[in-house]
């Protein structure tokens, strides 16, 4: 799974939502990277293939009723630090 | 999907005992339900309460709720509007069987048709409120049901609202509804648990006795999320110290599900942990199906216990025999699991499917198979299951499971290319139809060494069947694209000598081909024979509406042999079928119209022209209704040759327009109305005009159609002594003689010969017009023909006159009856004959006196309105209306509304 992942051109999504999710939910999530942050929100950062499968994550997040804080799209150049 | 799935889905989940009443929020659902408002929206994430306050509200009530609750699976249009009718027959028998009937013929109408049969039945049956719930409507993702929601919407009964609950907003134009005041809406903030509603559930409900300053924290950290509050009331269910468990849950910051989901799962017994793991990847359960995945006997007293403590377990029926999971629960219960064991869920599904499949419940059975990723097994049941889905719409469903398919997987397995081309062929994807086929071809091992096949499994009477369906396709698409008959023929004659008695679809789909080959190839003996063959299959698998329909069929091939009394008694028969089909709740066939039309020809022919009015009218209307192009054609060539012949010139013309209207593609020429128009010109006296008509036709048409269609004009003008010389229309009679003798058509030939016999006379050779004017009325004679002849008018009246003189002179019985049959016709073109009939003769006095209500029926069934028009005049329903109807047609002793109305004017009832 992991080098199909890699083979294709995923755009990179941070997703923020309130609440704590623990880093068990990743595979739930599309393998996104699960980090709390201090302030009682969490962020979800990883790759989605194309616009529907982005949504299909929201909805994931939708159905767990956990609220939404923001969505933004990171651009392939800001994630050369990382 | 069979009855015992689609009753939960359509089942009415009961109010759970202990529940919090909610009256503010029953008060807004109440006042949405007002004659204004027309949708209630019920916006909120998961676990908000939604359909637990919906069910508290119906049961609350006492107006007429259908319920639904959605599925991902219903995103197919044909299977969610047929849940819909379902659902709406629960609460009103034989609502939308038309538009079911529609839904599910193999090319079902453009959906905003269908609708408006479906809301017309609807707004048929009266005032008395009735709603229709859709739960989990967020499921919903696919845009022509969305679209055509918001049409079925727009055109909403006023005695009929929608309520829709789910966890997004649908993509319509919201702003405008709520402008129009036309909707009402519940979201996240009014379903919210206020403090007091958060008090009375956790300290009565759930007996939990906490202080004030407990509450306030735990309203502050769920903010009134139900789920939440529910979670943390069953964690603290049984512990000593709430208060200490509140604090520790106040004080984190973890996500509530997450931190109470290990709350609850503790508390449970780990017997009962691994069984609501387990079992959570199933959409629904039942006792033997939770034990087929868990390995356990006692699955049914887990449920029980489960439902019991409040578990989040929700009954699908009144019989505690099907559960869901309430679905945030199941999805938290599904992360966990794929978390702690991928594999596992592999393994679920697939025995969830191997359940399914034993129960034959195919569509569950697949739809675990593609979740457990198991191709294999997805293609396996497909294949077996080919015929069966290829009936009841599920044509929809299997295209999905092929598409979902590796192609390569499909292509080497005959059966399902043989599903993939009956699907594209069925909604006119013809061009892929023969590479789909060529697949099948090379999947039976085509031009390699014989007995190839057997090597691929296949025994010798399946490839046979399988070759039965690729000639029953191609024959099919020559059918609709109108290519090769004679081909189709040939196909046809093939496919049923291969395909088993077994496969009485396909032998019953293919016999009507054959039928409508043989009719195309003029063999209307073998036509007949054909579709018998049909009927008699369609009549063992008691398929109403094919019955119906091919009885119409055979009734056209009558009409073409010109046999008119038979097919009028075929006709009628038809009528009557439908209307015993109508009366157990349908809607009337779009088949009736081809009856409906071929009756007014035939009326028509026998100068019974209201009735025959009557009859084009009411095949015009269903034609409308159905948006049937042929049959809307064929219905106006009747009423405006009724109309010419009653010389009612202006409504003529009005008609010959609207029939123009029809002509919608760009580029097209009205070619019939324009001949049409050309007749009416003639009948008018108006012979210029009518030959500026024919030239008109002249770029647009070829020879042979202006020589069927203007013969009396070209006669008209040669008549007025134009230059035109009869040589080409003599020589194209004879040709078209010599073809309706072949073909055994005497109406053809009556007509044929009666224009014979105009050309004739008007080339001054009478002696040799009239044998073949004797020739017609010898032929005419037995299924009383009667404008054929009179619509030629005073040079007809002439040569009948000189044929009567004639017969006069001969004493011979046969010489007798044709002397009559003359002078018949020739009252009839003075305008004084009474109509010929073909009705049996009349009993004396009806036994019973008609009501008062009857009486208003009959007056306005002699009067050119339709069923639907005299039930709109009346205002009362169609189907009341046709019972009074059976009620008159009874007490007359009588089969249909032309008798009818003679009877009741003998019997003085009607003046």
């Amino acid at each position: 799974m992991a080098n199909e992942h890699e083979r294709r051109q995923g755009i990179t999504y941070e997703i923020r939502v309130k609440g704590d999710l623990g880093p068990e939910w990743s595979a739930w999530f599309d393998s996104f990277t699960i980090t709390p942050e201090e302030d009682g929100e969490t962020v979800l950062v990883g790759q989605v293939f194309d616009q529907p499968a982005l949504h299909g994550l929201l909805a994931k997040i939708s159905d767990l009723g956990l609220t939404l804080v923001r969505v933004e799209r990171i651009s392939q150049a800001s994630r050369k630090g990382e | 999907m069979p009855a015992t799935i689609l009753a939960t889905k359509l089942y009415i989940p009961p109010p759970r005992p202990g529940l919090v009443a909610r009256p503010r929020l029953i008060e807004r659902l109440n006042e949405g339900l007002s004659a204004s408002r027309k949708l209630i929206l019920i916006s909120a994430p998961a676990g908000y309460g939604k359909s637990t306050l919906l069910s508290e509200w119906v049961h609350s009530q006492d107006q007429r709720v259908a319920w639904i609750s959605l599925d991902k699976a219903d995103n197919d249009p044909i299977r969610f509007w047929t849940y819909a009718i379902a659902a709406l027959q629960k609460v009103q028998e034989g609502i939308g069987t038309a538009a079911l009937t529609a839904l599910q013929s193999p090319q079902p109408p453009a959906f905003e048709a269908l609708l408006t049969i479906l809301i017309n039945d609807i707004a048929d049956r009266g005032s008395e409120p009735l709603t229709l719930v859709l739960d989990d409507f967020h499921l919903i993702t696919a845009p022509p049901i969305l679209e055509a929601l918001l049409f079925f919407l727009e055109h909403l009964p006023p005695s009929m609202h929608l309520i829709l609950a789910g966890r997004a907003d649908p993509p319509w134009p919201l702003a405008r509804l709520r402008a129009r005041g036309e909707m009402i809406e519940l979201r996240t903030d009014d379903l919210r648990f206020t403090a007091a509603e958060a008090a009375a559930f956790l300290n009565n409900v759930m007996g939990l006795e906490l202080s004030a300053d407990d509450l306030t924290a735990l309203e502050d950290r769920t903010e009134g999320w139900i789920v939440g509050l529910q979670m943390a009331a069953l964690s603290m269910q049984g512990r000593k110290d709430a208060s200490a468990f509140i604090r520790a849950f106040h004080g984190s910051h973890r996500f509530i599900l997450d931190y109470l989901l290990e709350e609850v799962l503790d508390g449970q017994h780990p017997d009962v942990q691994d069984f609501l793991q387990q079992t959570a990847v199933l959409d629904r359960m039942t006792a033997s199906l939770c034990d087929a995945l868990t390995g356990r006997q006692d699955s049914h007293a887990v449920l029980a216990r489960m439902e019991q403590a409040n578990l989040f377990l929700v009954p699908l029926d009144d019989g505690r025999r099907w559960y869901r999971y309430h679905h945030l629960f199941a999805d938290l219960l599904r992360s966990r699991l794929e978390r702690s064991q991928p594999n596992k869920v592999v393994i679920l599904h697939q025995r969830a499917s191997e359940w399914y499949g034993e129960q034959n419940l195919i569509v569950e059975a697949v739809m675990h198979a593609q979740a457990a990723h198991d191709v294999e097994r997805v293609a396996h049941l497909a294949e077996k299951n080919v015929l069966g889905m290829m009936d009841h719409g599920n044509l929809g469903i299997l295209v999905e499971w092929l598409n979902a398919l590796p192609g390569e997987m499909v292509r080497s397995r005959p059966w399902l290319c043989i599903a993939r081309a009956w699907a594209l062929a069925f909604t006119g994807s013809l061009d892929a139809v023969t590479p789909c086929l060529q697949d099948v071809a090379l999947a039976l091992g085509d031009g390699q060494q014989p007995g190839s096949e057997l090597r691929r499994g296949l025994a010798p009477d399946e490839v046979a069947h399988i070759r039965g369906h690729i000639d029953a396709i191609r024959c099919y698409i020559l059918n609709v694209t109108y290519g090769d008959y004679r081909l189709a023929i040939e196909l046809a004659q093939s496919a049923l000598a291969q395909l088993p008695e077994s496969d009485w679809r396909a032998r019953g789909r293919v016999a009507v081909l054959l039928g409508l080959g043989h009719r195309l190839n003029m063999d209307f003996v073998a036509a007949h024979e054909a579709l018998v063959k049909a009927l008699a299959i369609a009549r063992a698998a008691e398929q109403k509406y094919v019955v119906i329909d091919v009885v119409c069929q055979i009734a056209r091939v009558e009409g073409d042999q010109g046999a008119f009394r038979q097919a009028a008694a075929t006709c009628r028969e038809a009528l009557r079928l439908a209307e015993e089909y109508e009366r157990s709740g349908h809607s009337r066939l779009s088949a009736v119209s081809s009856a409906l039309i071929l009756l007014s020809r035939i009326l028509y022919q026998w100068n019974d022209l209201p009735a025959a009015l009557d009859y084009a009218r009411q095949a015009l209307t269903l034609a409308r209704q159905w948006g049937q192009m042929d049959s809307l054609v064929g219905g106006y060539i009747s009423l405006i040759m009724i109309q010419i012949a009653s010389r009612e010139f202006d409504t003529a013309f009005e008609s010959i327009q609207e029939m123009k209207r029809l002509y919608t593609t760009p580029g097209s020429f009205p070619k019939r109305p324009v001949a049409l128009e050309a007749l009416c010109r003639l009948a008018m006296n108006d012979v210029p005009g009518a030959a500026q008509r024919a030239a008109e036709l002249v770029p647009h048409t070829d020879e042979g159609w202006r020589m069927t269609s203007l013969i009396p004009v070209y006669l008209a003008q040669f008549r007025q002594g134009s230059r035109t010389s009869l040589k080409d229309v003599l020589s194209h009679l004879a040709h078209s003689l010599q073809t309706a003798e072949e073909a055994g058509s005497r109406i053809v030939m009556a007509q044929t010969l009666v224009w014979q016999a105009m050309a004739l006379q008007a080339l001054g050779r009478v002696e040799e017009a009239c044998p073949a004017l004797i020739r017609a009325l010898t032929i005419a004679e037995s299924d009383g023909y009667v404008r054929v002849f009179i619509d030629e008018g005073a040079p007809m009246g002439e040569l009948l006159t000189k044929v009567l003189a004639d017969q006069r002179t001969r004493r011979d019985e046969a010489s007798r009856r044709m002397a009559d049959y003359v002078s018949r016709l020739l009252s009839a073109l003075a305008g004084k004959m009474p109509v010929e009939r073909s009705a049996a003769p009349l009993p004396s006095a009806p036994v019973e006196p008609l009501s008062e209500r009857e009486m208003d029926v009959l007056r306005l069934l002699a009067s050119p309105l339709s069923t639907p028009e005299i039930a709109r005049e009346l205002i009362v329903s169609a189907n009341t209306v046709r019972s009074h109807v059976k009620s008159i047609y009874a007490k007359l002793n009588t089969h249909g509304r032309i008798e009818a109305l003679q009877r009741a004017r003998e019997l003085g009832l009607l003046p």
